[in-house]
């Protein structure tokens, strides 16, 4: 029988292959896909929890829809911002876009 | 307790010259119609006048007071009150600071006519006045010890008053450094009989003082009762010390005298310096010793060797005799009244040391008789310098002679302070002078000139100290006697010996009419005082057989008196001082033996004694605090300084621009946060805890 634990692990999984992703890839595209594998662990564990502790409520729904549309929202901008980056630096390698450096 | 309360009349003694310094002092600030000043000034002076004049309390009742104003209110009703409590004593001195602040004012008008800052000065002078009367009626600790201060402040302002002058300035801080000396000691003394008497209240603290002698239990938290009796005292003599010019704190009033003129005739000779001796009449009940002679603490302090009285006594008597001496042989017209000054209130503290009403009233006496003529002598030297202020050396009495043809008027006046100055009968200083020396034979137990002597143990200073006054006294008769005709002579006598001299002229009537104003007080005040017994009968409530006057003791004065001018006839006046081949001319003086005159010119070594002081012991402690100031205060802030610089150094090294490197830390922050949270919830709320555990557990078998 397949319990809350066992979609709370696989949510688990994909935060940290997404947070392990955002951290380490040095392209800005891939780093931007993985920040999407972490909004649909969140998405995963909200539906989780709605199955089998609030079956009646409807807010979890709610909250899944606004964090498919920030996704949503959020990779247009992330795309845009990327393309400006690679026409300003001629590159997507965050090593070498350093502005910020103190 | 005779008080009349709510006489609201009696604020304006105070506030009167004080609303006055304020419209001056804006008058000062804005520049405009600056010579109005004085008016307003005059004005206030007036006003205090008035009042004190309508309020003066009688000679049989008790005081006049009104102590409604709270100024603080510390802890539990722990108060400090601002009050005017206008007893006999603080009338009589109410009168002369205002008589003598309103002629030195008018005289004012004339002398800095033209002065930069002509506002300001009458701001200052009324600001002192006011501060100085509310030192007079002050009825507790606290404002005795504001006010005493303020005309500290007020003093330093006008002896800077030319402050660009180098000299000047030098001089104003010295006077404040010196006087901050004594009031160390005053300032120790209030907070230990505050502490004992838990009030600064002066009736409070006197009935706290007086209960010490017959009381078995510790009154002060701090000392013994025995310690208390003798520590009170001296301590705030230390105040008096510096406030009054007595050795070895006279050293600031020379120097003062690089203020104008009219403010040396005010603050330097007439009322501030008479502060201290004001203080001390005022608190004799403490000086006396504890209320009941007969008791056992008291008798205790009293065979302890030196009592308080005979401390006041000594000091009184070396500053009269230092003074003195040093005056003779001093050639600035201005430094000659100085040590005068100091002298005379040397005087003013022997009579203080002989103790009781009888001591007070003496030492009134002479304070009275001296702020009249020694105002009028400096108004007098005010007057010969300003018609020399062309001269390179406006104040060498070297290069004056003959005066008296071209300036009759500040000639004759100048000749009756100096004879009020060296006891000539029937001038003011003769009566005073001779009261004291009376009183101090009297102590002393002498059997001699008409005086039988009585000395009861407890009360007044030891005999033989008040023997030594005695002596002091006569012989500083023949000094001041000495001096005194030696200035007139000097000024006035002969022929010009310089070239601003022989074309000096009479200053205007603004400054001729207070010096005749001041002359006659200076002739009559003390005949009119000692003959209608006014001045004892005021201010004792019996007349004391020790203030009699002797006829034996009057004639050795004068005739003594008569000596010393004799002295400086044979010096100055017989053949006179020639006007020489050098620049200056010499000065007779100068014959005496060379190792005297070394030391008085010198002026008893003791600047160099203070200097030496300051130049070892306030360099070592200043050597010591610069050290810890450099490396432990300056440390604390430097490194601090480097810790904030070195974590922000660190900071920066992070600040790599990589955002993933941001992200990183933002993601361990969070779960560092969490896990935080996580063991707060069980740690400090368990049962919280408790609630997710069983949650989860549930969940699980679901």
């Amino acid at each position: 029988m397949i319990g809350l634990p066992h979609y709370l692990v696989v949510g688990s999984i994909l935060f940290g292959i997404g947070a392990f992703g955002t951290l380490t890839r040095r392209n800005a595209i891939a780093v931007l896909l993985s920040v999407e594998l972490m909004l649909n662990a969140a998405n995963l564990n909200f539906l989780a929890f709605w199955r089998f502790l609030t079956p009646a409520a409807m807010e979890p729904h709610v909250f899944v829809l606004i964090g498919l549309t920030v996704a949503a929202a959020e990779a247009a901008i992330g795309l845009a911002i990327v393309l400006n980056v690679y026409r300003e630096y001629g590159t997507v390698n965050l090593d070498q876009i350093a502005e910020l450096r103190g | 307790m005779g008080g009349l309360h709510g006489q609201s009349g009696l604020w304006l003694i105070v506030l009167a010259p004080l609303a006055g310094a304020c419209v001056a002092g804006a008058l000062a600030i804005a520049r405009k119609g600056e010579r109005l000043a004085p008016l307003i000034t005059l004005a206030g002076a007036a006003a205090a006048g008035l009042s004190a004049l309508m309020n003066r309390p009688s000679r049989s009742a008790g005081y006049l007071g009104d102590t409604d104003l709270t100024w603080l209110t510390i802890g539990n009703g722990f108060r400090i009150s601002l009050g005017v409590h206008l007893d006999h004593l603080a009338w009589v001195l109410v009168g002369v600071v205002i008589a003598v602040s309103f002629l030195v004012q008018l005289y004012s008008i004339g002398y800095m006519r033209g002065e930069n800052g002509f506002a300001r000065y009458f701001a200052y002078l009324s600001l002192f006045t006011a501060s100085m009367l509310g030192l007079v009626v002050a009825d507790n600790l606290v404002q005795l010890y504001a006010c005493w201060e303020l005309v500290g402040i007020c003093s330093y302002l006008l002896i800077g008053f030319w402050w660009h002058k180098p000299s000047a300035a030098a001089a104003s801080k010295k006077a404040f450094v010196v006087t901050r000396f004594g009031d160390v000691g005053f300032l120790l003394g209030v907070i230990l009989l505050a502490t004992a008497a838990g009030s600064f209240d002066l009736d409070r603290v006197r009935s706290m003082f007086q209960s010490l002698g017959t009381v078995s239990q510790q009154v002060s938290p701090l000392v013994s009762n025995e310690a208390l009796l003798w520590l009170a005292p001296i301590l705030l003599l230390c105040g008096a010390v510096g406030k009054s010019a007595q050795f070895p704190l006279h050293i600031w009033l020379p120097d003062a005298m690089e203020g104008p003129t009219p403010v040396s005739a005010l603050i330097h000779a007439a009322t501030m310096v008479a502060a201290g001796v004001y203080m001390v009449a005022r608190l004799m009940w403490m000086f006396a010793g504890g209320g009941d002679a007969e008791s056992a603490t008291v008798q205790t302090v009293a065979s302890s060797g030196l009592t308080p009285l005979a401390v006041v006594l000594l000091v009184g008597s070396i500053t009269a005799f230092i003074g003195a001496t040093i005056a003779l042989v001093q050639t600035d017209i201005k430094k000659v009244l100085a040590y005068s000054t100091i002298s005379q209130l040397g005087f003013m503290m022997m009579a203080l040391g002989a103790g009781g009403e009888a001591g007070q009233s003496t030492a009134i006496f002479h304070l009275v008789t001296h702020a009249f003529f020694k105002a009028l002598l400096f108004l007098t030297a005010g007057s010969v310098i300003h018609a020399l202020h062309h001269a390179a050396d406006p104040n060498d009495m070297r290069l004056m002679g003959g005066l008296w043809r071209r300036m009759p008027i500040t000639a004759a006046t100048c000749g009756i302070g100096v004879l009020a100055l060296a006891g000539f009968p029937p001038f003011a200083g003769f009566w005073s002078k001779d009261a004291i020396i009376g009183l101090l034979l009297h102590r002393s137990g002498a059997q001699l000139l008409g005086v039988s002597g009585q000395v009861t143990p407890g009360h007044g200073p030891e005999p033989w100290a008040a023997a030594i006054g005695a002596t002091v006294a006569v012989v500083v008769t023949l000094l001041t006697a000495l001096y005194a005709v030696r200035l007139w002579l000097m000024v006035f006598a002969g022929a010009a010996r310089s070239h601003d001299a022989d074309s000096a002229r009479e200053s205007s009537v603004w400054m001729t009419l207070p010096l005749v104003i001041l002359a006659v007080p200076s002739v009559l005040v003390g005949g009119w005082l000692h003959h209608g017994n006014l001045l004892h009968g005021y201010l004792t409530a019996h007349m004391a057989h020790e203030l009699e006057m002797h006829l034996p003791v009057a004639a050795v004065a004068t005739v003594l008196g008569l000596a010393g001018a004799a002295a400086a006839w044979s010096l100055y006046g017989r053949r006179p001082v020639a006007a020489g081949s050098g620049s200056v001319p010499s000065d007779p003086i100068t014959r005496m033996p060379a190792p005297i005159y070394a030391l008085l010119v010198n002026l008893w070594y003791v600047d160099r004694f203070w200097t030496w002081v300051g130049r070892s012991f306030a360099m070592a402690v200043a050597t010591l605090i610069a050290w810890f100031d450099r490396n432990v205060v300056d440390g604390a802030v430097r490194g601090s300084g480097r810790v904030v610089a070195a974590i922000g150094s660190a900071m920066a090294r992070s600040t790599n621009g990589q955002p993933q490197t941001y992200a990183a830390m933002v993601l361990a922050a969070t779960v560092a946060l969490i896990l935080l949270m996580a063991l707060y919830e069980t740690a400090a709320a368990p049962a919280a805890g408790a609630t997710a555990v069983r949650l989860a557990e549930w969940a699980v078998r679901r």
